[in-house]
């Protein structure tokens, strides 16, 4: 009680008649009665120090006892003799390493009969370009690339919607659209970033996409992108895609009946040809679909574009679809065309929307200029000369029947497509090892003079293809090119597919 | 008894987020409410249970002495580049300044807690003794002189 009434006396400083007062109303007030009745001295005794502090510690000044955080040279020492250096790159996993281990570099290259220099090496045959019509250092192509650069340099300023828009872009752009008869194109200054862009401009969060599971890297970086829910349907099988498309729509009626239903967007992607198979897409049977389920068809053409249908307009012509059926066709100009960067084809609003909304399109610098005139000489090219298709589609039919008959291997891809995979016929057990014994073929048939490439693939792909070799045709290549590449892939396998 | 920040030196603008929430007096408010909720809910699943205020404070004074004077660093942000590594969430609090409002009022809270046990459980026998370790511990490593102290080294890493 006394600490009590000290308190009061401090806080309040009042006189001493007050104090009096104060306190006899404390010491009749009931609670206070009952408190000093129940309680002991001790228990006083603590709630008093308590209050005191209390009292101490609200009066306190704030003050910092450490005016800087510098360390003294013991705890610098101690610092630094825990300090242990995280590796700059991380480690590098079995597959990267391998992939890195044997580095390729072709000095010398003639497209004419698919000779290079690789490594010092000379006169060795090149079967792993993606030249498919032989346009690769065209003399055409290279007087027309030598007349741009006298004029325009090699860089174009900036971005296409920045002072980076020139003719040549508009010319190609105008060529393409006649080219692919379609309502409106849209070049992009990389193959690579076309797809991956043009993906996420259309599929949003909440969006669906329906994916083929084989579809190459760049396709399956523009969905990541895209953020959207995604399914993945078994390469090449339509009634996997048409029970995938079954089950959308029957959540979408069971959430329209729930009142909770929204509305989507919904994409079917698709390859072409198949860069990591080399199979063909089965158009037909996916737009046959397509009235019944309501979706959206996304082709990637890279590598069909300037290799299939009778003019060489792709897939679309191969099976005779019109390609306003087909809302978004993309394609590198890489490939068959020998130039760089890609394209994209639709109705005027899918391009329009991509020039403010495709992130490829609007945040880097525009094609080339003599990327563009190269790209738009060899669609001329190939309109004036369709015997390079002929030549093409023949010489994909011979390699597709000559690599039959290889011993040890299975051929994937089709007899109409530029690019095939020698799969193992025997798996040695592991991803891993199958991997180093196809680089070792590959390397042992860069001794004997012919370059060919293992398909590389990116660590965690969701669905990784089988190990493979895989070789691109193209149509300057003759039976004895391809004659060779089978005997020589035959006797550097023999032993080494034996043990 | 807003916090203020007197000493501009550039150190001063950056803000360290791990403890800069606890200077609002809203959170005062719902740090007493939650406390009072706790108590509420123990007195209403068991009602009859006289230890009430006792499994209050000891669960307090546990779960703040882990969060206070054990976690150090910062969980998230690392852009203090290792700079509060060392330093336990009590001692990031106003970059080690003392007797602050916010190091005022979480010292409270404790205390009452304690004064509160002690009224309601009395000075005898295991629940004083739980109840004044208890408040013990959490009030004295909230001291000025316990700060970046560490005891036999322990937790010192």
């Amino acid at each position: 009680m006394k600490t009590l009434y000290i308190v009061i006396l401090l806080n309040n400083s009042l006189d001493l008649f007050l104090m009096q007062s104060i306190l006899q109303q404390i010491l009749e007030n009931q609670f206070i009665n009952e408190l000093i009745h129940n309680y002991s001295v001790a228990h006083l005794v603590l709630h008093g120090l308590m209050l005191f502090f209390i009292i101490y510690l609200l009066s306190m000044r704030p003050f910092k006892p450490r005016p800087n955080d510098t360390l003294n040279p013991r705890e610098e020492e101690e610092l630094i003799k825990e300090w242990k250096p995280v590796p700059l790159a991380p480690k590098m996993s079995r597959n990267e390493l391998r992939n890195a281990a044997n580095p390729i570099t072709i000095t010398k290259s003639n497209s004419t009969n698919n000779v290079v220099s690789v490594n010092g090496k000379d006169n060795v045959l090149c079967m792993s370009r993606t030249n498919y019509l032989g346009l690769l250092s065209d003399p055409r192509l290279n007087e027309v690339a030598e007349r741009t650069i006298r004029k325009y340099g090699v860089g174009s300023c900036g971005p296409r919607g920045f002072y980076g828009s020139i003719d040549v872009h508009l010319s190609l752009e105008k060529r393409l659209t006649q080219f692919m008869r379609a309502p409106q194109t849209i070049v992009y200054s990389s193959g690579y970033a076309t797809i991956t862009s043009a993906i996420p401009a259309f599929s949003k969060i909440g969006d669906i996409i329906i994916a083929d599971a084989g579809l190459s890297h760049p396709v399956q970086v523009g969905i990541t992108l895209s953020r959207s829910r995604v399914h993945y349907f078994k390469h090449n099988d339509v009634s996997d895609l048409a029970r995938i498309l079954e089950q959308i729509a029957q959540k979408e009626e069971e959430d329209l009946k729930n009142g909770k239903g929204k509305l989507v967007r919904k994409f079917v992607v698709l390859e072409g040809i198949y860069f990591n198979s080399g199979d063909i897409a089965p158009l037909p049977q996916v737009m046959a679909l397509k009235e019944r389920y309501k979706f959206r068809v996304m082709l990637e053409e890279s590598h069909s574009i300037g290799v299939i249908g009778r003019t060489g307009r792709g897939i679309c012509e191969h099976y005779g679809i019109d390609v306003n059926d087909i809302e978004v066709i993309c394609a590198s100009l890489g490939h068959a065309f020998a130039a760089g960067g890609g394209f994209c084809c639709g109705a005027d609003a899918v391009v329009n929307h991509q020039r403010l909304n495709a992130l490829g399109f609007v945040f880097s610098a525009s094609l080339p200029p003599f990327h563009a005139t190269t790209a738009e000489t060899a669609v001329n090219i190939l309109d004036q000369d369709p015997k390079l298709l002929s030549k093409l589609s023949n010489n994909c039919a011979m390699a597709y029947e000559a690599f039959n008959n290889l011993p040890g291997f299975r051929v994937i891809g089709s007899p109409i497509s530029p690019i095939l995979h020698l799969r193992l016929e025997k798996t040695t057990g592991t991803r891993d090892d199958d991997d180093d014994l196809l680089e070792m073929i590959v390397m042992k048939s860069l001794d004997r003079g012919l370059l060919i490439s293992r398909s590389k693939y990116v660590d965690g792909e969701k669905y990784l293809p089988e190990p493979s070799i895989r070789l691109c045709i193209n149509s300057t290549m003759t039976e004895r090119d391809i004659q060779f590449t089978l005997e020589t892939i035959k006797d550097v396998s023999l032993n080494l597919l034996q043990n | 008894m807003t916090h203020m920040r007197r000493n501009s030196t550039t150190d001063d603008f950056q803000i360290n987020r791990n403890e800069s929430w606890m200077h609002s007096q809203s959170f005062w408010v719902v740090y007493i409410i939650g406390l009072l909720l706790f108590k509420l809910i123990i007195s209403i699943v068991f009602p009859d249970y006289q230890y009430g205020w006792l499994v209050v404070t000891v669960i307090h004074a546990i779960i703040t002495w882990f969060a206070f004077h054990w976690q150090k660093g910062i969980p998230f942000d690392l852009s203090d580049q290792g700079k509060y590594n060392r330093l336990t969430l009590w001692e990031q609090i106003d970059k080690g300044q003392q007797y602050t409002p916010t190091r005022k009022f979480l010292t409270l809270v404790p205390i009452f807690l304690f004064m509160i046990t002690l009224h309601s459980n009395g000075i005898l026998g295991a629940p004083f003794y739980l109840n004044a370790l208890a408040s013990f511990i959490v009030v004295l490593s909230k001291m000025p002189r316990m700060d970046r102290v560490r005891l036999f080294g322990i937790n010192k890493y």
